[in-house]
């Protein structure tokens, strides 16, 4: 916590530093992310059952995560935001970062929460932030966070019709369920107009990369349990691959 | 001469003043120290830097420990699970909470948690104060929200004043948490006979059945004191004692460090008032005294984490009796709870 708090008030204040010394170099400039749920490239939509592609018919109910070190990448490094709570069942989600103007190549982005601030005493935490007690992600038994929430229901009739008949719901959580990328990404920040970044989350690639795949009847429920740990550690390695910018 | 004319004015006035002054006293004790009074042997109470034990802390922990409103009316308090007269700790084999929920073990003894390390049987919780939080939220415990009680509490007395007094805030989670854990740390144990024995110069305060079982307790043909030592008789340790090979249900402590070689280990529990604190082990599975001493006797099952001080003894029956009998001594003299 320390360290992420640390980076944030350095970072502002090197902003700060720079502006007194020299206010049109680099001069602020904004980015406005959208964060956007997808299921294989089009809008995701809590109310339609898709088939995974382990061939199990899924809807999707909650999807709620962490998203930390949210940071802008090239000859200088902006971070954006430390930590966002993000709960994408409904929607794209917007935000607006300040950041300096200039050119960067890629997008640092982690699913979960670094070590030093899972392991933080919520209680001195102000309840309304994305950290506190309000964000109903926090594990009291282990005192840690839950990365993702990922709720619904299944069906492993492909062919079914209706409600899915079954209830999945895996949680990650735990400092091995923490993942972090860089994508190459070029984006230009000028001051005046904000640039525009959608950061997307294809839910479809929740259930498969490559070869590895997300087989809900192989375990449906994770909870933090050692038992139910590799779908949550499955859930987490696909995660932070369905993270792209666009 | 009729004296009360004239001096009923002075006598209210003095009445007045006096009911001033002790109301004075009062909120300059709630800002004392709380000394909490340490037995003969015990080391030096740990207290965490920035919740110092005061007399405000203290009482308005007790208060919210007894509060069923922790709940939200849902009828469970702290002490709905951790019984005063039973040493804090539950009668039930699997405590229960809202609704009839029953939850995943046996709730221990609150006896000198202040020395543990760890908190829960696992030990996953660091601190006291982080323990707190979980029975509350847990929803096969109180199924409440800490943020929901305290809406619900902090305009109550005496919460809203001991909360200024204590924490200089509102009631809110930071309290809560704070609070209870300062009342919790100050149920010290150690005023038993065995004590009085150990530390007081008291040679009779044991019977010689009780000595006999003291000695083969600290002996090698048992090995009880290779976990159960020092003054809290415990070392806080997890150790897997062979109950069971079976841990799906309940892995241990592997359920916190994810380990293999956890599965199945549990902390020592202390012994202290063992005699008020039955049923026995993490799942509440033995009833009596008896039944622990025969499954150490006996070296329980043979489960690759078992402890290796956990093998089979060569015991006599007097000899197993003897060790219940030192057991029951352990019950101290005096409550727990001297929290006015």
């Amino acid at each position: 916590m320390k360290h992420l708090i640390s980076i944030f008030v350095l970072a502002m204040a090197v902003c700060m530093a720079c502006t007194k010394e020299d206010p049109t170099w680099p001069p602020a400039g904004q980015v406005e992310v959208t964060f956007r749920p997808l299921w294989n490239g089009e809008a995701f939509n809590k109310n339609t059952v898709y088939l995974s592609a382990a061939d199990e018919r899924i809807q999707i109910q909650q999807v709620k995560f962490y998203l930390s070190g949210l940071e802008l990448k090239g000859a200088g490094s902006a971070l954006m935001s430390p930590v966002e709570l993000l709960d994408l069942t409904n929607g794209p989600i917007l935000r607006r970062y300040t950041v300096p103007s200039g050119s960067y190549d890629s997008l640092h982005v982690a699913l979960g929460l670094p070590p030093e601030v899972n392991s933080a005493d919520i209680t001195n935490i102000d309840p309304s932030s994305p950290l506190g007690n309000n964000s109903g992600m926090y594990w009291t038994w282990t005192t840690m966070y839950r990365f993702l929430i990922f709720d619904g229901r299944f069906d492993t009739d492909a062919a079914g019709t209706g409600t899915p008949p079954f209830q999945f719901s895996i949680h990650t959580g735990r400092d091995a369920c923490f993942r972090e990328r860089t994508i190459a990404f070029p984006l230009h920040v000028a001051s005046g107009t904000p640039a525009s970044l959608s950061i997307n989350v294809d839910l479809a690639r929740f259930f498969s990369e490559g070869t590895e795949v997300l087989r809900l009847s192989d375990g449906s429920q994770s909870h933090g349990a050692v038992q139910e740990l590799p779908q949550a550690i499955k859930l987490s390695d696909l995660a932070i691959k369905a993270i792209s910018p666009q | 001469m009729n004296m009360r004319g004239p001096f009923l004015p002075f006598l209210l006035a003095a009445a007045l003043l006096a009911g001033c002054s002790r109301e004075q006293v009062d909120l300059e004790e709630l800002d004392d120290p709380y000394v909490v009074q340490m037995p003969a042997g015990a080391p030096i109470l740990p207290v965490p830097e920035g919740n110092a034990l005061t007399v405000a802390r203290v009482r308005l922990g007790k208060a919210l420990f007894f509060d069923e409103d922790l709940s939200l009316g849902n009828g469970i308090s702290c002490a709905s699970c951790h019984f005063p007269q039973y040493a804090f700790s539950d009668t039930s084999v699997l405590s229960h909470g809202v609704g009839g929920a029953t939850g995943l073990r046996n709730a221990p003894t609150l006896a000198n948690l202040a020395w543990h390390q760890g908190y829960f049987r696992d030990g996953g919780v660091p601190t006291l104060e982080q323990q707190v939080l979980a029975p509350i939220h847990n929803e096969e415990e109180m199924a409440s929200n800490i943020n929901d009680a305290a809406a619900l509490l902090r305009d109550r007395e005496p919460y809203a004043s001991l909360s200024r007094k204590a924490y200089d805030r509102v009631l809110d989670g930071y309290v809560i948490t704070r609070a209870i854990a300062c009342y919790e740390r100050t149920l010290v144990s150690g005023w038993s006979r065995y004590d009085r024995f150990l530390h007081g110069g008291d040679t009779s305060a044991l019977t010689p059945t009780e000595r006999h079982g003291w000695e083969l307790f600290n002996s090698d043909a048992t090995g009880c004191h290779g976990c159960h030592g020092g003054f809290d008789l415990s070392d806080h340790t997890y150790r897997n004692i062979g109950t069971s090979l079976d841990h799906t249900v309940d892995p241990g402590r592997e359920r916190i460090t994810l380990q293999p070689e956890d599965r199945g280990k549990f902390k020592v529990p202390t012994l202290r008032n063992v005699a008020l604190t039955a049923p026995y082990l993490h799942d509440g599975s033995m009833s009596t005294l008896e039944e622990v001493v025969e499954h150490f006797a006996n070296g329980g099952v043979n489960d690759p984490n078992k402890d290796p001080l956990v093998t089979p003894r060569s015991l006599s029956a007097q000899e197993k009796a003897d060790l219940v009998s030192f057991l029951r001594a352990l019950t101290d003299d005096r409550p727990l709870d001297q929290v006015p």
